[in-house]
């Protein structure tokens, strides 16, 4: 199960199937359990087309072959979404770095299951090895709300170390990022100082509300980007306690109350 | 260096690429690999390292006399509370030392340790011994066993998980009560390795858990997981003891070392040997040290060595892990150099100067590389081999892990 289930969203061969990270697959059940039954509104994205077509429209395009996506969802939505992106030819690669564990702080179980179901339609899909990559992570990955008391808090945030280079984006043909979000169009203090690099070496940045039909628009990032590295390069490993490979998990004592 | 020594370790060939995906996805998926993948680089290399029969059991022999060494150093250092200070242990383990030395031990089992060997242009050298929390127990045993069923003639070498799995199982007898196996559970690096052990518990019939250091709780010396009202069976420590030592005074670790009664891997005679600045205290003990003396470098206290003149020289943290802050001048860059100078000089008691030794790259599929075998010693009987190897000077996280076979055609 695992294994089939692993293979179609890692496929080997394909470009980015060495940055999955497999803990979620690691940890799949033979059973998932039943599908998720939300469907993804079908919000228009014309705005995305094959390459040969973008003299032949009007308004703004943007070209697969020269794209990249980062799809910042929470739950089972984002392997939900990436379906969508596949079924355009975009590649998923998911970047899920928390451990399942017992009662844990961001239920990933949903995630799990999305991508077990998933992986029959992805196969399906028959996507080229050179296909655009779209990666996936959890928008309720670093999120604090609800009692973290004897819950293992499995929360993490994404490094640098864990995407891709600026190098290899842009000698694979990459030229624009599109972060993929819902909601407004805030990103994410650990995406920052990847997408501030991202930037610097010439990428285009663009920012996508999943749930409005609008297209793409610049994305903003926020000032003291350095500080802000500083912040999730040093400071957060050390309180999430993460090395610079690993994902993260960690039990969250119970107060040693009076 | 002696041309049989070259010879004495050679790569072998690529496995044919399917074969090794397939490898790589069973270690992923089955065998708690989730690092296999560093920073845009592969960490399992896709061939083996072979050996022959005779240089493996020479270095079964070296390691084993090394342990025999290690465990008598323990056992003086133990009633030399004087020397605790100049290994550079932090105040907190030496306290604990200090507790245990009082009263008792907290009792171990599966003394486990790795010594890191390096063909070097003057013959076999050790760079330190793994004595505290050694890993590489999935890449010495699964990793090796899949690459060994695709290397005609090949042999592994010992199946370190499995050893220690026995150890355990000599030491606590059948299964009852849980074992808790203790790390810290946000370090990706860490948690596959206890993953990994804890399956090989489980073949056994053991119940385990994991947890980290807020889950143990201690009453009457014997340790209990969380809120469970059952007393654990034993405890596998895989949590670093410099990382206990800097825990909030809130979180109870000295029973792992003194006082507790329930089993520990590793005990409290680990937290002494793991420091790199063992060799400054052999003059003043009186365990004879033949194969330490033979195989490690020239180690000095920084205040002690040349090193701010002379390229001769690598410096190290008295407790480090995985290589890191591991340094020499002709490896990094000046400013680099001029920061982690400040840093020696500003507390040369938690580092030590050692003299650099060369070893040659050999040629692989890859390219040239050079090695590093760790070998497992568990219970005083050697249990397998971890391979690694790197383009750089340094052995650390980037390292590839390669498969250690004995090429029985030789």
């Amino acid at each position: 199960m695992k294994e089939h289930v692993f293979s179609a969203w890692a496929p080997e061969g394909a470009d980015w199937s060495r940055w999955v990270k497999p803990v979620l697959f690691a940890h799949l059940d033979e059973d998932p359990g039943a599908p998720d039954t939300v469907v993804e509104p079908a919000v228009p994205i014309s705005w995305l087309v094959p390459s040969e077509d973008l003299g032949y429209r009007q308004g703004p395009r943007f070209s697969l072959s020269e794209l990249a996506a980062i799809v910042d969802l929470p739950g089972a939505r984002g392997p939900r979404f990436a379906l969508r992106l596949a079924s355009l030819g975009m590649r998923p690669v998911p970047l899920y770095n928390g451990l399942p564990g017992p009662a844990p702080y961001v239920d990933v179980v949903p995630i799990q299951r999305a991508l077990a179901h998933g992986a029959e339609d992805l196969r399906t899909l028959a996507l080229k090895a050179s296909a655009s990559p779209a990666f996936l992570l959890d928008a309720n990955r670093n999120e604090r709300s609800g009692q973290l008391v004897e819950r293992f808090d499995n929360r993490w945030v994404v490094f640098a170390s864990d995407f891709p280079s600026a190098d290899l984006l842009l000698a694979r043909g990459v030229r624009r990022i599109i972060l993929f979000r819902e909601g407004p169009l805030r990103v994410p203090n650990d995406l920052v100082p990847i997408l501030s690099t991202f930037r610097r070496a010439g990428l285009e940045l663009y920012a996508k509300n999943v749930d409005s039909a609008a297209p793409p628009g610049p994305c903003a990032l926020p000032r003291g980007v350095s500080l802000r590295r500083i912040w999730i390069e040093r400071i957060v490993p050390l309180a999430l306690g993460r090395r610079a490979t690993g994902e993260f998990g960690a039990w969250i004592p119970k107060p040693q109350g009076g | 260096m002696r041309e049989a020594e070259t010879s004495a370790l050679r790569a072998g060939d690529r496995v044919d690429e399917g074969a090794f995906a397939a490898i790589r996805r069973t270690c992923v998926l089955e065998h708690c690999k989730w690092d296999a993948h560093v920073c845009g680089a592969e960490t399992l290399a896709p061939f083996p390292l072979l050996m022959r029969r005779s240089t493996w059991n020479e270095l079964a022999t070296l390691a084993t006399a090394l342990a025999s060494e290690t465990l008598a150093i323990e056992e003086e250092l133990m009633n030399a509370p004087h020397l605790h200070r100049r290994l550079g242990m932090h105040r907190a383990l030496q306290r604990a030392l200090s507790i245990a030395r009082t009263f008792c031990p907290s009792p171990s089992l599966a003394r486990t340790m790795r010594f890191d060997f390096h063909l070097t242009t003057e013959g076999w050298r050790i760079s330190e011994v793994n004595s505290d929390v050694p890993g590489g127990y999935a890449e010495g045993e699964s990793f090796t066993e899949l690459m060994a069923a695709h290397s005609p003639g090949s042999t592994v070498p010992g199946l370190p998980a499995s050893s220690w799995a026995s150890s355990v199982e000599q030491g606590i007898g059948e299964p009852s009560n849980v074992i808790a196996l203790l790390s810290a559970p946000t370090y990706m690096e860490d948690l596959q390795v206890v993953s990994y052990l804890a399956k090989r518990l489980a073949q056994r019939g053991y119940r385990t858990q994991l947890i980290g250091p807020m889950q143990l709780r201690w009453e009457a010396g014997r340790a209990y997981a969380a809120d469970s009202v059952e007393p654990l069976a034993a405890i596998v420590r895989f949590f670093q003891c410099e990382w206990l030592a800097r825990l909030p005074d809130s979180v109870r670790w000295e029973p792992l070392f003194a006082g507790g009664a329930t089993p520990v891997t590793n005990g409290i005679g680990a937290v002494m040997t793991e420091s790199k600045r063992l060799p400054l205290v052999w003059p003043d003990l009186e365990a004879p040290t033949p194969a330490f003396a033979r195989l490690l470098p020239e180690t000095r206290d920084p205040r002690d060595a040349p090193w701010l003149t002379s390229d001769e020289w690598v410096l190290k943290p008295s407790f480090g892990n995985c290589g890191d802050d591991v340094i020499a001048r002709p490896w990094v860059t000046r400013s680099t150099w001029a920061r982690a100078a400040l840093r020696v000089l500003a507390a040369p008691n938690a580092w030590v100067a050692q003299r650099r030794f060369d070893v040659p790259p050999i040629e692989t599929p890859l390219g040239p590389m050079r090695a590093c075998i760790g070998l497992f010693v568990i219970d005083g009987r050697v249990g397998g081999a971890y391979g690694r190897l790197q383009t750089g000077c340094v052995t650390n996280e980037r390292s590839m892990d390669v498969a250690v076979l004995i090429d029985e055609e030789k």
